[in-house]
């Protein structure tokens, strides 16, 4: 009989555990078991499939980038302040987080539709819609995966030390300096978590994306566009696609996680 | 470089209530039991914390005014503060502690480090000035912390608890470096400090805080038993 940790869980809770991981890794078990591994290189070396594949890098990274950009000062603002309505204002900007995507890519066609509240003018001004480009996309990504970084970064600084800005503060930098070069370093763990979990989400964006910017091959068809429009027609080849997506995600959040995550856990 | 208190600041327990002239390149220690308000009025004269009311004026300069609703932030205040448990930027090396304060008030990079090298040796530490600060001893952390206050040249110099988180044994040797850097700064100092030792060596003039109020004032040689 071993010796027994005493904070190892009771037999119960490691049976239901086991059962979890079960459930989580059937489906990859199933995916990887039909999937035509022959055809893996046709799906990314094809015309299709290759534009499908740079689309969804290029927009998912810029997406990513602009929920920093973005998303970071909202954390910021919603970790320090206290004002009436704040709740409300949070309320409002994690909701499409818990939305489905659908009702988020139909908000925003109303809205920054060509016949949206916004959409209207920007079509009558400069000529510009987001249906069927890849403005569109990004737009869509933006609104689903940002919530995710905003989340993860408000919570780091909450629980970051305030006063390690204030020494900032005496020694003349001012609240934005001090937040970059003092409080952003203290949250860099969950800064990449964050930026990491709102790329991942953008990647594999579909619902919101295919409603307000449509389904167009080489400006808004991504490639979990393309590897749903493939199950009709070919599944093999939507099988292939769907490998090609889950290695592009486990790759990145494992490496970012050692990388990072990893190293914040150690210190 | 003389400092003007005339304030009234209210917190959750206590209310400080403070009348202080403290004269150019004069030492003055703060002393007091816990919670009479020493942190408190070392942070109002920072800028960390805004007086409720009365005012806070510097050589003249009004640094936060109730009355007028005249707030100075604090980096642009001049008054740099060696916190009691330091507060060393943990990511950054020892050099690029020292030269946070020239670099944030917009000194070029080599400009800043040259400071900062300069500083770095004046305490003895030139051999790990590429040391991450987390990897540091707490004497070492004393130090940096010292010289990152004075790299910025501050008109007027915080001294909160410097020594307290020193183990007894070692707090003698830094005591007489911290004496030379503060005997060498041209500025004001304000030093809060449970330690007479400290005081005696630091120090020319004590007020004593009592409940938010200054219930003595005077020089170090005949404050006595009341720093004990």
């Amino acid at each position: 009989m071993n010796r027994r940790h005493p904070d190892r869980p009771p037999r119960a809770a490691r049976w239901l555990a086991a059962v979890t991981v079960v459930f989580f890794c059937l489906p990859f078990v199933g995916l990887l078991w039909k999937t035509p591994w022959s055809r893996l290189l046709d799906v990314v070396t094809d015309e299709s499939g290759r534009r499908a594949l740079w689309l969804s890098m290029r927009t998912s990274v810029l997406a990513a980038l602009l929920s920093v950009v973005f998303g970071v000062p909202l954390a910021w603002v919603l970790a320090t302040s206290r004002f009436r309505g704040r709740n409300l204002i949070r309320a409002l900007c994690l909701i499409s987080m818990v939305l489905p995507p659908v009702v988020g890519g139909i908000s925003l066609l109303f809205s920054l539709g060509r016949t949206g509240l916004i959409g209207r003018w920007l079509d009558d001004w400069f000529g510009f819609r987001f249906t069927f480009s890849s403005w569109g996309v990004v737009v869509a990504q933006v609104f689903v995966a940002m919530p995710f970084l905003v989340l993860t970064v408000e919570g780091a600084l909450r629980q970051a030390d305030t006063r390690l800005a204030e020494a900032a503060r005496t020694l003349g930098a001012t609240p934005w300096y001090a937040f970059r070069r003092v409080t952003i370093p203290s949250i860099s763990g969950a800064l990449i978590a964050g930026t990491v979990l709102a790329w991942a989400r953008a990647f594999g964006e579909f619902g919101a994306t295919i409603t307000f910017a449509g389904n167009y091959p080489g400006t808004t068809r991504t490639l979990s566009i393309e590897t749903y429009v493939a199950l009709e027609s070919d599944p093999g080849r939507s099988m292939a696609l769907s490998v090609l997506m889950v290695g592009i995600s486990f790759v990145v959040l494992v490496t970012l996680r050692d990388r990072w995550l990893g190293a914040e856990r150690s210190s | 470089m003389t400092l003007r208190v005339d304030a009234l600041v209210r917190r959750a327990d206590f209310v400080l209530r403070v009348e202080l002239t403290v004269e150019s390149g004069q030492r003055l220690a703060i002393v007091g039991p816990n919670g009479a308000g020493k942190t408190t009025l070392l942070k109002c004269i920072a800028g960390l914390l805004p007086v409720n009311e009365g005012s806070i004026s510097l050589d003249g300069g009004v640094l936060d005014d109730a009355d007028t609703d005249q707030f100075v932030p604090p980096e642009r205040r001049d008054v740099s503060v060696v916190f009691q448990d330091y507060l060393l930027f943990e990511h950054l090396s020892v050099l690029e502690n020292v030269a946070f304060g020239p670099r944030a008030r917009g000194a070029r990079r080599s400009e800043a480090r040259e400071r900062a090298r300069e500083l770095v040796a004046t305490v003895g530490l030139s051999d790990l000035s590429e040391r991450r600060a987390r990897a540091l001893s707490g004497g070492q952390r004393q130090r940096v912390a010292l010289i990152r206050a004075l790299a910025t040249r501050p008109r007027l110099l915080l001294l909160d608890e410097p020594l307290a988180a020193i183990d007894s044994s070692a707090r003698g040797e830094l005591r007489s470096t911290l004496e030379r850097q503060v005997e060498g700064f041209d500025g004001t100092t304000l030093l809060v400090s449970h330690d007479p030792a400290d005081v005696e060596a630091l120090a020319d003039r004590v007020i004593v805080l009592s409940a938010g109020n200054v219930v003595w004032d005077g020089p170090v040689s005949e404050s006595g038993w009341r720093i004990r």
